[in-house]
């Protein structure tokens, strides 16, 4: 039986309807949607209009990179733990994860922590370079204590 | 203008009200939203006023309830009588007025304060030069804040704490997951952690809970006014200074430990000249942790609003788009230890 996780990357009927589809790309719609956002539509706003304008493009950017990352198997981060958990499904996995934290099941001193640590750092990796990815090179500068 | 934000009706009520509470005939010239209040609806109100308290042409505050709360936040009646004591202190804060418990006047209940002069907006702020002045102002207003009294009839709202107070928050931040649709794993993680490393006895005094850039208006290079008193209550003094100091409320300056502002040093050599105890900076870290704790359940909440709350809000809507963030620093800061 094909793993959950493995359902999670684009299906091959969008595929077949990308197909039919006339180019250019949704990600590339939204590319230059958020080219013309920022370049000609931001720079000549300010005040409340501005900070709308740079949401919207914000949200236009996190949509792109969804839709890109949806190609890559992201849920292969979580798969040694789905199988250690016996889930369902990414709702079922998820609460039930959940719950074992709170219950102290993954603590420091029990097998399973470290791999629990590892999978929840790898994804949570994964979901900042989705929602911002610039927040890894701002981590890089040094500190004023 | 911007009156179209309310009926001539709505104006006409408003009037009677500050007039009553206030004495002298108020005229309203204008009323425009302000940005910035997320979970609160904040308006700016310009009126004429002949005799009272409000003599003259001023710039009032009108602070009321948004469509949809979330939980954490306090009524405005109680965030108004936090703000009348904090001024009553000599805290930096807006002018106080009065509040209207009857919703029938704006909507819902309001409170109505001085608007105070200057930027509040957190990334226009970090962008300006370092100012390792006004950040030690900061610590002396904050240390000013936890110098007040807070066992007063008034205050008699506050939920008075026991020692296990750090398992209690836990305890509640746990709750406000429950009440949310979808699981969140890293977020129980670092509450794990925070269960298993939480602080002995501490110190309670009344903390601001929001005490941060983007809540302090800053006039020039001083402080005007702490804004947004909501989640005020009582807790280790330490929850205020790592809240502050925490990454997540740098606004991209993540090399200014103090609030994107300016140094550590700075703030806490100001919070300790004022106080004359020293500052524990482990016991800030752990509250630094519990602040992306914090601010991750906060803005689950307010996306929430958006996602089955009926408030149509692109703001919101983002604000989930922030967590990520958060748990990825929960998940380094715990993988210390």
């Amino acid at each position: 039986m094909t793993p959950w996780w493995k359902s999670l990357a684009v299906p091959h009927t969008i595929e077949f309807g990308d197909f039919m589809r006339k180019k250019p790309s949704l990600a590339d719609l939204l590319d230059i949607a958020h080219e013309t956002i920022s370049k000609k539509l931001t720079p000549n706003l300010t005040g409340e209009a501005r900070y709308n304008a740079l949401m919207v493009g914000n949200a236009i950017s996190i949509v792109k990179r969804q839709i890109i990352s949806q190609e890559q198997n992201f849920s292969d981060d979580f798969a040694e733990l789905f199988e250690l958990l016996d889930a369902n499904d990414a709702e079922q996995f998820y609460c039930q994860l959940a719950k074992e934290i709170r219950a102290g099941l993954h603590e420091p001193g029990i097998s399973t922590f470290k791999l629990v640590q590892e999978s929840l750092l790898k994804s949570v990796k994964a979901s900042v370079a989705e929602s911002n990815p610039n927040y890894f090179h701002r981590d890089k500068k040094e500190s004023i204590r | 203008m911007a009156m179209e934000l309310i009926t001539r009706e709505t104006q006409a009520h408003l009037e009677r009200v500050i007039a009553e509470r206030l004495g002298g005939v108020t005229h309203i010239k204008d009323v425009a939203p302000l940005s910035g209040g997320a979970i609160q609806e904040n308006w700016v109100i310009n009126i004429k006023s002949e005799g009272g308290i409000l003599e003259g042409i001023r710039e009032l505050v009108l602070r009321k309830n948004s469509l949809s709360r979330i939980p954490l936040s306090r009524p405005r009646g109680e965030e108004f009588l936090l703000l009348r004591t904090a001024y009553k202190s000599n805290v930096k804060v807006p002018r106080p007025y009065f509040y209207c418990s009857d919703p029938s006047i704006v909507g819902s209940p309001f409170f109505l304060m001085e608007k105070v002069d200057g930027l509040a907006a957190g990334h226009a702020l970090a962008r300006q030069p370092v100012n390792e002045n006004l950040v030690r102002e900061l610590g002396r207003n904050l240390a000013r804040i936890h110098a007040i009294p807070y066992e007063s009839v008034e205050l008699s709202f506050l939920q008075k704490l026991q020692n296990t107070h750090t398992l209690e928050t836990i305890f509640e931040y746990r709750q406000q997951l429950d009440l949310l649709p979808d699981a969140h794993p890293i977020l129980e993680w670092g509450l794990s952690w925070l269960e298993r490393n939480a602080p002995g006895n501490q110190n309670i005094v009344l903390c601001h809970r929001d005490y941060r850039t983007g809540n302090l208006m800053i006039d020039g290079t001083r402080l005007s006014g702490v804004l947004d008193w909501e989640f005020a209550g009582l807790s280790a003094p330490e929850e205020d200074l790592g809240w502050f100091c925490a990454k997540c409320w740098r606004f991209g300056a993540i090399e200014r430990e103090a609030g994107g502002l300016g140094s550590r040093r700075a703030f806490y050599g100001g919070y300790e000249s004022e106080t004359g105890v020293s500052i524990d900076s482990d016991i800030v870290f752990y509250w630094e942790i519990m602040a992306h704790v914090r601010w991750a359940v906060i803005a689950l909440h307010q996306a929430n609003r958006f996602v089955s709350g009926g408030e149509r809000n692109l703001e919101l809507a983002l604000t989930a788009h922030v967590v990520p963030e958060l748990e990825l620093e929960i998940m380094r800061m715990t993988g210390t230890c």
